[in-house]
């Protein structure tokens, strides 16, 4: 049976569409929510915990459709993670406690998970810190607990691991794989390898619409995104982020910290044999590994530490007269840098 | 003549202090009594409020919000006048008997300081993320509870906007003359006390009053202070 069904469901904001008709059935396999910002995966997930209400369209939690009678029964069983994590004003044990206090759970049964929970993060007698006082890492963990201390039969997480460093990031998306045959895990990020990890399912949103679904592997998406797809760790300096990928830094406008996948656009780099003056913030050079004629379109591989693909068009290709193994340059600008 | 009043007030204050005078500490508890009844009526009636408009959608929100804010600084002779109008034995609510009691003067005060009340805890719940609201609910609570838990994270706010509240009703003078006309012994407070001295020429007492007054405020805001956990007293 689906754990979700939503049907024909539209939010409207009053500035702007942020879903529009999203038809869905979601089983217990972990889901992948990719898409830019601003596509609408946060509302998404919002809606799915119960946190907002769609203006138009039906959700069904578990074969019943969800109202305001009901809505309290949904937020007892799904529990979200937000993006930055945010604590009630106290030390660890007070924030995990919280959700089971409300539950009425008795203080023993409380403190032998308290334990439990601490252990499976990792942070075993972090029990009486404050939360203001922990590391953005050790925060998020934390937050994963709590979630988990409520045993939800849904675990939503809004890029939980997009503001921390890898080590990190790796320990939740360690946890998340774990708990995904226990519970639906439903994970919205900017990062493919963690959704390759996690993920049994993926959607990909675009301007508030799921334009493509299937498996994270066979995914069109994100077959259409594997070239020149890359991951690294993005620091932000001077307004511009770099993110160091392997051995090479790509700049980018938009402003993100943390690991991030980025994509550029065969068509978006420009090719020339020898370095030019430009303004493009990202120019590299390496040699043609490569060449791949498809409609009249010529796709060149270039590897300049990281493999680019390179769109010229036939003319071009025979008037520059390029051979495989030939060292060229490569530019793009940093807002030709799409964030995934 | 003004520099030799004060320092006459100063002593005359220590001595009615120090010596417990019966008429000093029966106005002065009658003051308290009167706005901290004010004040518990202001928050029974407030803090509700201001919970449904800080954190509920509705049709003419900002509107409330707009003139809780505007009344916050109602001329308290104003109000007072008003109300007198109302409470004298001929007008409409005139059979309550509410007129010349320290019960009607609470009322009256209460009136005066609930938009301070309103206005300072919806914006000590607004200073709280709305992201807050939505932890508290993912984890379980429900819209009572996450009020609750709310208020308890703002709860240096809403201590600030109970204390100004009382503040405002202990040193405002307008109603208390108005509902109360100082009759010794009955409805003579703090404040009316100071403007009848005064008028008498007894500016020594008044003062001595006024230190009390003060007094009572800085104690009252330290202690506040303190339990907020000290770190701005």
């Amino acid at each position: 049976m689906s754990v979700f069904k939503l049907r024909d469901l539209t939010m409207d904001f009053s500035s702007k569409k942020a879903l529009t008709g999203i038809n869905m059935e979601l089983n217990n396999e972990p889901l992948g929510v990719i898409g830019k910002s601003g596509a609408g995966k946060t509302t998404l997930l919002k809606i799915l915990a119960g946190l907002q209400t769609q203006t138009k369209g039906v959700l069904e939690y578990n074969g019943t459709p969800v109202s305001s009678p009901t809505i309290q029964e949904l937020r007892r069983n799904v529990t979200m993670i937000f993006q930055s994590p945010l604590f009630l004003t106290g030390d660890v044990n007070t924030n995990l406690s919280y959700g089971l206090r409300l539950r009425g759970v008795s203080e023993d049964q409380i403190n032998q998970k308290l334990q439990d929970a601490l252990e499976l993060v990792s942070l075993t007698g972090y029990g009486e810190r404050d939360t203001r006082n922990l590391s953005g890492g050790e925060q998020q963990r934390i937050a994963l607990a709590r979630a988990l201390m409520l045993d939800p039969e849904v675990l939503l997480l809004d890029e939980p691991t997009s503001n921390l460093d890898p080590v990190n990031a790796s320990i939740i998306t360690d946890i998340l794989i774990q708990e995904s045959s226990k519970r639906t895990v439903i994970i919205a990020t900017h990062d493919l390898e963690q959704v390759k990890r996690i993920a049994k399912q993926v959607i990909f949103l675009e301007n508030g619409a799921i334009t493509e679904e299937g498996d994270p592997y066979e995914l069109e998406s994100i077959q259409r995104f594997t070239e020149n797809v890359y991951t690294g760790i993005s620091t932000v300096k001077e307004g511009v982020s770099q993110v160091s990928v392997g051995e090479i830094i790509i700049r980018t406008s938009a402003p993100m910290t943390g690991r991030v996948s980025l994509h550029v656009r065969p068509q978006d780099i420009i090719l020339s044999k020898d370095w030019i003056e430009t303004s493009a913030r990202n120019q590299f050079r390496g040699p043609i590994t490569g060449v791949n004629e498809r409609y009249g379109i010529v796709l060149i591989d270039i590897d300049v530490g990281e493999v680019f693909s390179v769109q010229i068009t036939r003319k071009s290709f025979n008037e520059m007269g390029l051979k495989l193994g030939e060292p060229v340059n490569i530019s793009f600008k940093a807002s030709s840098v799409i964030p995934l | 003549m003004s520099w030799q009043a004060i320092s006459e007030g100063i002593s005359e204050a220590l001595r009615l202090i120090l010596s417990m005078d019966r008429t000093v500490m029966e106005i002065t508890f009658r003051s308290l009594y009167t706005a901290g009844f004010a004040t518990l009526l202001s928050t029974l009636i407030g803090l509700p409020l201001s919970v449904v408009i800080a954190m509920k959608e509705f049709p003419g929100r900002n509107t409330l919000k707009f003139i809780f804010n505007s009344l916050v600084g109602i001329p308290t002779v104003t109000l007072g006048l008003f109300l007198y109008t109302l409470l004298s034995r001929s007008g409409p609510l005139g059979s309550m008997e509410l007129l010349y009691t320290v019960r009607g003067m609470s009322i009256g005060q209460a009136i005066l300081i609930l938009p301070i009340t309103v206005s300072f805890i919806i914006s000590a719940i607004e200073s709280k993320d709305a992201e807050l609201r939505d932890l508290t609910r993912t984890l379980g609570a429900s819209e009572f509870e996450t009020s609750i838990a709310v208020l308890r994270e703002a709860y240096s706010g809403v201590s600030l906007a109970l204390v100004s509240s009382f503040n405002r009703a202990f040193a405002e003078l307008g109603i208390a003359t108005m509902l109360g006309a100082n009759i010794s012994g009955m409805t003579r407070v703090l404040t009316t006390a100071i403007a009848l001295e005064t008028s008498k020429g007894e500016l020594g007492l008044s003062f001595a009053l006024s230190f009390i007054l003060l007094l009572v405020v800085l104690l009252l805001n330290y202690v506040i202070r303190k339990l907020q956990g000290g770190d701005n007293a």
